[in-house]
C-alpha cells in the first residue's frame, strides 16, 4: 500500500477507494431503473469521467502511475457531486464514493489547483465571506425589517446563495417563520463552506465552521432551520467530517412546515391551482435521504396537482450546478439543467418546484436560456401565495 | 431494544434474519424481554440450533447446548416454509405430524414461542418489499 | 505498469498524426489520448498485467470504424475493442498499445426488435440492463436471457465469447443464439453474416432471423476476441416470456452429489436454468466476507428456474422435478428441494441477487478484484472436478467459491471457480493466481475448456490442443487479419 499524506482531511477515504471497486459500470446508470444518471459520464464519455473511472484516477495519482498535469482537471472537477453513482453502486463503498471524489479534488487542488474559475470561490469568501464576491451582509438590516431578536431558540441560517441570489426564496422563509410559532433570529453568516467542500479547496472550511458555530451560540439558540439542501447537507453531514462539533439541532425548512402540518397548527387556506413537479435536490435526496417529506407537503395544498418526472427520488437527474460544475463549467451546468426541464416537459407541469437555492438558480437560468416557460418556484415561495393560518 | 447475535450457518442466519425483523417493535420488545428461556430448533436434514432468549439478548448455538432446554420444536424446511406463507397453521401442522414439540404440557412457553417466532415469520414473509437495494435506503 | 509490449508502433506514422486523423475521423470530443483518460483502461479486475493503450475512440457509426480499420491496417496499429471491460480475462488490455475502440458510449442502440421472428438487432455497447428495460417497456411477451454480470455488461461481448445465461439450459451457450453478425474486416470490408446477407447495400431490418444454412462464417468471429475483425452489428435470439417463473433451490449436502442433481434435472428438459454455487457463496451474498462452512450443513445449493403457460403445466413440470429429487433420495443422497423465492424472503433478501437477473451478483463486487477459471466442462466429469478444486482451495487456505450450470439439457456443463482479493494488498495477487494457476492444470487436465481466456491461459491451453486445430487456427487469423491489427496477443498470437 501506497503511503497517502497524511495531512490529508480525506485521507482514510483515499485509501478506502485504493482497494474497492471492480470497475462493474453499475454506478453509471440508476439501479433497475437503467436510465441515465450520471451528468459527467453522459457528457465527456471517457471511462475517467463516471465514478469508477474517478476511483481508478486516485489510484494512478496516489502510485504515481499518472502524473499530475493540467490534463486531470476535467476528469476530477468536471462532476456536480450529485451522488447517482452513490445510489447506483451496490458494492460496500458506495456510500463513500461522493467523498472520494471530494478528497481526490483536495488532493489535486494541493498538486494543480482547482478547475478554472473555482479559486474564485475561496478569493471571494476571503474578501466578502460569500462564494459570490457580493458585499458581507451581516443580516442586521433583514432582522430591523423583521423585528427580529438578538438573541432566541431558533437561528435562520439563509445561506449565501438564499441571501444573494434568491432573496425571494429568502424573504419567502423569513415570512413563512415569522407567521409561525418559532422565536428565531438571524446571524452574521459566513458561508457554510460547502462550494469549497465541493471542490477541494479547504483552506477556510474549518475557520468558517468555527465562526458559524460561534455565532449560533451567541443567540443562544439550540436549533437552527436553513432552506438551503447545500447548507443542510453541509452542517448536518459535513461539519463532523471536519471536527466542528455543535450542541444544536439543524433541519430544513420542510421538516418544520411537516411538522406544523401534522399538528393541525399550519392550515392552507386557499388554493394553488397549478400542476407542479417537484425536482429532488441532490443534497436534501441522495446525500441525506429526504425524499417523501417534500412531497407530502405539496400534496395538501389544495389544488396542487403534483406529478412525478420520468426520473425522480434517488433515481433523479441532477440540476447540474452542484459540485463547482456552476463556476467551473458554466456552460455545461446549464446544459444539465435543460435536460432536467425537457423531463419536467413530459409531465406537462407549468411549475417546477424545489427546495434548494442552488437548484431553483440553475433551473432558472435553463429555462431562460431555452425559452422553456416553466415557473420556477421552492416550495416557500408557493407557500407564500397561499393564504395559511398558524396557530400560535 | 434487543440484541440478537449475529449467524454464520445457514439455520441461525434464517433465524436471525426473520427475529431482527421485529427488533425494534415494541411489542416484540415486551414478548422477549427477560423471557429467558431457551429453545432447540431441528429442521430436518440440518442440525439442530439452540436459541436462547437471554434478558434482552437472542443467542444461538450449534454445538454445546444448555442442559436445560424448553421447548424443542421440529420440523422440516417445506413445513417451515408453509408456516410462515400462511398455508398452514400450527394446529393442523401437529395434528398432521409435520410439526414435532417436545415441552407441549408447558403450554404458555409453547404459545408465546408462537408469537415470537411463528408470528414474526409470517409477518417477514407478508412483506411487500422483494427488493433487496431497497432495504435501508432511507438515508446515507 | 508495466510498459506495452512494442511492436514498433509510429514509425510508418508519428503519434501526433495519428491522433489528427482519429480526430478527423471522430470529432475531437471523441477522440483522447490524454494518459488520465487512457488509464482507466489500462487494467481490469483481474489479475492480468496492465498496458495502457495510446488512444481511445467513441465511434458512432460504421463508417468511421470502417475508415479506422484501413487507417490501421495501413500503419500497423492495434484495435482493442471494448463495451464495459467486464470480462473477467483480461481480453480488453491493450497488450500492444494501439486504439482502442469504446463501442459503449455511442454504439449502443438497439436497432430493431422483431417480434414475429423474435430476435433484437443490436449494436455492440447495448447492455442487458438497457435491453431488459426495452423489452419491459415494450415488448412484454419477449424475454432475453440474462447472466451472472452485471447489467452493464455488454450482450454482444457475452454472445460472441459464449458466455452463459440464466435460459441455458434451455438454449445452451449463447453462442448458440446469434442470428446475424456485422463485420468489419482487415481490408475495410464490411459483411454481413447469416439470412442478413441477402441485400447488396443494406439488410432489411426484419432478415436478421437465422445463422443457417449458408457457409457458416460466424465462426469465424465466435471466440475469437476480437482478433479477426470488428462486429459492428449482433443480432439475438428473443423467446417468449412465459407469464409463471419461479425458482427453486435443491440443497445438496454431500460434496459431490451436486453434479448428479445438475445432470438427472437437466436431462428432464423442464427448466430453464440450472445454477449451483457453492454454500459459501450463499453466506458471501449476505456479507460474510470469508465464510465457511459448519458440519451439517450442505455443500452446494442448486437454483432451478422453471417457467410455464399455464399452472397445469408448471405443476407438471415441478412434479417431473419433485420426481428426479425424490429418486435422487431413494438412492442414497441427501438433497432436499425449497421454493427459492419464499426461502430467500426469510434467508435474505440480499440473495434476490442471484434470481432477479440482470443485477449486481453481490459477493462479486465486494473486492477490488475478480479472477475465475470459467470453462465449458464435460460434465460427467464433475465429480472429479469438485472434488480436486475444491482441496485446491483448501490447500491455499482460500474459501472455496465454485460456481456451475448444466446447459442445454445436460449436454454439457459450465465449471467456474472464482477468486475474489484485493487487488492492490501484497501478495494477494500472486496468492490468488497461483491457486488459479492450479485449478487451470487440473481442471485442463480433466478436459475443461476456459473462455474468454487471458493469454496465459491459452498458454497452457496450447500445449494441449492437436496441431491441426492450431495450425488451422493460425492459418485463419493470419489470413483474416494479416497485420495482426485486431487484438493482438490473445491466444498468444
Amino acid at each position: 500500500m501506497v503511503e497517502i499524506d497524511k495531512s490529508l482531511i480525506g485521507k482514510d477515504v483515499l485509501e478506502l477507494a485504493f482497494d474497492n471497486c471492480i470497475r462493474c459500470s453499475t454506478c453509471k446508470y440508476s439501479y433497475k431503473g437503467f436510465e441515465p444518471s450520471c451528468p459527467s459520464g453522459e457528457r465527456f464519455l471517457f471511462e475517467s469521467y463516471w465514478a469508477s473511472g474517478k476511483i481508478r484516477i486516485i489510484r494512478g495519482v496516489v502510485t504515481g502511475e499518472l502524473e499530475w498535469s493540467e490534463d486531470l482537471k476535467d476528469a476530477i472537477f468536471a462532476c456536480p457531486t450529485c451522488g447517482a453513482c452513490m445510489d447506483a453502486c451496490q458494492a460496500p463503498h458506495a456510500d463513500y464514493i461522493v467523498d472520494m471524489i471530494e478528497a481526490l479534488r483536495e488532493l489535486a487542488v494541493k498538486h494543480i489547483g482547482p478547475a478554472k474559475n473555482q479559486e474564485f470561490l475561496v478569493s471571494r469568501c476571503k474578501e466578502n465571506f460569500n462564494p459570490y464576491g457580493e458585499s458581507n451582509s451581516d443580516n442586521e438590516e433583514l432582522k430591523r425589517q423583521f423585528d427580529l431578536p438578538d438573541r432566541a431558540d431558533w437561528v435562520y441560517y439563509i445561506g449565501c446563495t438564499s441571501n444573494y441570489r434568491q432573496q425571494s426564496l429568502r424573504d419567502s422563509t423569513l415570512r413563512f417563520l415569522k407567521k409561525s410559532c418559532i422565536n428565531f433570529t438571524l446571524i452574521d453568516e459566513h458561508c457554510c463552506t460547502s462550494p469549497m467542500i465541493r471542490t477541494g479547496q479547504l483552506s477556510i472550511v474549518k475557520d468558517y465552521m468555527s465562526y458559524n458555530i460561534g455565532q449560533i451560540k451567541n443567540t443562544g439558540a439550540t436549533k437552527v432551520i436553513t432552506s438551503c439542501a447545500g447548507c443542510y447537507r453541509t452542517f448536518k453531514k459535513d461539519f463532523e467530517k471536519f471536527g466542528e462539533e455543535y450542541d444544536f439541532e439543524v433541519f430544513h425548512t420542510l421538516e418544520l412546515v411537516k411538522q406544523l402540518l401534522d399538528e393541525g397548527k399550519l392550515k392552507f387556506k386557499s388554493e394553488y391551482n397549478k400542476t407542479v413537479t417537484y425536482h429532488d435536490p441532490c443534497h436534501l435526496g441522495r446525500h441525506m435521504g429526504v425524499y417523501e417529506l417534500p412531497r407530502a407537503i405539496y400534496k395538501q395544498i389544495s389544488g396542487l396537482k403534483l406529478v412525478e418526472m420520468r426520473r425522480n427520488r434517488n433515481f433523479a437527474w441532477c440540476c447540474g450546478a452542484g459540485g463547482g460544475v456552476k463556476i467551473g463549467y458554466p456552460e455545461w451546468s446549464v446544459e444539465i439543467s435543460k435536460e432536467r426541464l425537457d423531463e419536467a416537459k413530459e409531465t406537462e407541469a407549468t411549475v417546477i418546484s424545489s427546495v434548494c437555492p442552488f437548484c431553483r438558480t440553475n433551473l432558472s437560468d435553463a429555462n431562460d436560456n431555452y425559452n422553456f416557460e416553466f415557473e420556477v418556484l421552492d416550495l416557500m415561495e408557493i407557500i407564500d401565495q397561499l393564504d395559511i393560518e398558524i396557530e400560535k | 431494544m434487543i440484541s440478537i447475535q449475529k449467524g454464520e450457518d445457514l439455520i441461525t442466519i434464517t433465524l436471525q434474519n426473520i427475529l431482527s425483523y421485529r427488533k425494534n417493535d415494541e411489542d416484540f420488545i415486551n414478548l422477549v424481554l427477560n423471557w429467558n428461556k431457551t429453545v432447540l430448533i431441528e429442521v430436518d436434514g440440518f442440525y439442530p440450533v439452540e436459541v436462547k432468549f437471554d434478558r434482552n439478548e437472542i443467542k444461538f448455538k450449534t454445538k454445546d447446548f444448555d442442559k436445560k432446554i424448553n421447548l424443542k420444536v421440529k420440523m422440516d424446511i417445506n413445513t417451515f416454509l408453509d408456516l410462515a406463507f400462511g398455508r398452514l397453521n400450527p394446529v393442523k401442522a401437529f395434528l398432521k405430524r409435520k410439526l414435532k414439540i417436545k415441552g407441549l404440557l408447558k403450554i404458555g412457553t409453547v404459545l408465546k414461542f408462537m408469537k415470537i417466532f411463528l408470528e414474526t415469520m409470517k409477518m417477514v414473509a407478508s412483506d411487500p418489499n422483494n427488493n433487496y437495494f431497497e432495504l435501508n435506503k432511507e438515508t446515507r | 505498469m508495466a510498459e506495452t509490449k512494442e511492436r514498433n508502433l509510429y514509425e510508418k506514422i508519428s503519434k501526433e498524426d495519428v491522433l489528427k486523423k482519429l480526430v478527423e475521423m471522430f470529432g475531437e470530443k471523441y477522440v483522447t489520448n490524454k494518459s488520465v483518460d487512457l488509464y482507466p483502461y489500462s487494467y481490469d479486475m483481474t489479475e492480468c498485467e496492465p498496458h495502457m493503450p495510446d488512444f481511445i475512440v467513441i465511434p458512432e457509426n460504421t463508417s468511421q470504424l470502417i475508415e479506422l480499420v484501413k487507417f490501421c491496417n495501413s500503419n500497423l496499429i492495434p484495435i482493442v475493442p471494448y463495451i464495459s471491460g467486464n470480462n473477467v480475462g483480461g481480453l480488453t488490455i491493450p497488450e500492444n498499445g494501439g486504439i482502442l475502440v469504446d463501442f459503449g458510449k455511442k454504439m449502443n442502440k438497439i436497432l430493431h426488435v422483431d417480434d414475429n421472428m423474435m430476435y433484437a438487432l443490436l449494436e455492440p455497447g447495448v447492455t442487458f440492463g438497457q435491453l431488459k428495460k426495452h423489452l419491459d417497456e415494450n415488448y412484454t411477451h419477449l424475454r432475453y436471457s440474462y447472466p451472472y454480470a452485471p447489467p452493464y455488461a455488454g450482450i454482444v461481448g457475452n454472445v460472441i465469447l459464449s458466455g452463459m445465461n440464466n435460459l441455458s439450459c434451455k438454449i445452451g451457450s449463447m453462442g448458440d443464439s446469434i442470428n446475424g453478425l456485422e463485420v468489419i474486416t482487415a481490408d475495410g470490408e464490411i459483411a454481413r453474416i447469416g439470412s442478413c446477407f441477402y441485400g447488396k447495400d443494406e439488410a432489411a431490418p426484419d432478415s436478421w432471423w437465422c445463422r443457417y444454412p449458408m457457409p457458416d462464417l460466424m465462426g469465424i468471429f465466435i471466440n475469437w476476441q476480437g482478433m479477426t475483425g470488428l462486429v459492428t452489428k449482433c443480432a439475438v435470439q428473443l423467446w417468449p416470456n412465459p407469464s409463471i417463473k419461479q425458482t427453486y433451490i435443491a440443497i445438496a449436502f454431500e460434496l459431490t452429489d451436486v453434479a448428479s442433481v445438475m445432470r438427472e434435472v437437466g436431462r428432464t428438459d423442464v427448466i430453464d436454468d440450472i445454477s449451483a454455487v457453492s454454500i459459501e457463496v450463499v453466506k458471501m451474498a449476505i456479507e460474510i466476507p470469508e465464510p465457511k462452512k459448519f458440519p451439517g450443513e450442505p455443500y452446494f445449493a442448486v437454483m432451478f428456474s422453471i417457467s410455464a403457460k399455464t399452472k397445469n403445466q408448471f405443476n407438471a413440470r415441478m412434479e417431473i422435478l419433485s420426481n428426479v429429487i425424490e429418486n435422487l433420495n431413494k438412492q442414497g443422497k441427501k438433497v432436499i428441494l425449497v421454493n427459492a423465492d419464499e426461502y430467500v424472503k426469510l434467508f435474505n433478501l440480499r440473495l434476490r441477487c442471484y434470481l432477479d437477473l440482470p443485477s449486481v451478483v453481490l459477493p462479486l463486487v465486494e473486492y477490488s478484484g475478480l479472477t475465475w477459471f470459467g470453462s465449458y466442462a464435460p460434465s460427467h466429469k464433475l465429480e472429479e472436478l469438485i472434488e480436486k478444486v475444491y482441496k485446491l482451495f483448501y490447500k491455499h487456505n482460500i474459501t472455496p467459491f465454485i460456481y456451475m450450470k448444466m446447459m442445454k439439457s445436460s449436454h454439457y456443463a459450465i465449471f467456474r471457480p472464482i477468486m475474489r482479493y484485493n487487488k492492490f494488498k501484497e501478495g494477494e495477487e500472486e496468492k490468488y493466481h497461483k491457486l488459479l494457476e492450479e485449478i487451470a492444470d487440473v481442471s485442463i487436465d480433466l478436459g475443461c475448456i476456459p473462455y474468454k481466456t487471458p493469454t496465459w491461459m491459452t498458454e497452457k491451453m496450447r500445449k494441449k490442443i492437436n496441431p491441426g486445430w492450431i495450425n488451422l487456427f493460425e492459418k485463419i487469423k493470419k489470413c483474416m487479419d494479416p497485420n495482426n491489427i485486431f487484438n493482438p496477443g490473445r491466444w498468444n498470437t
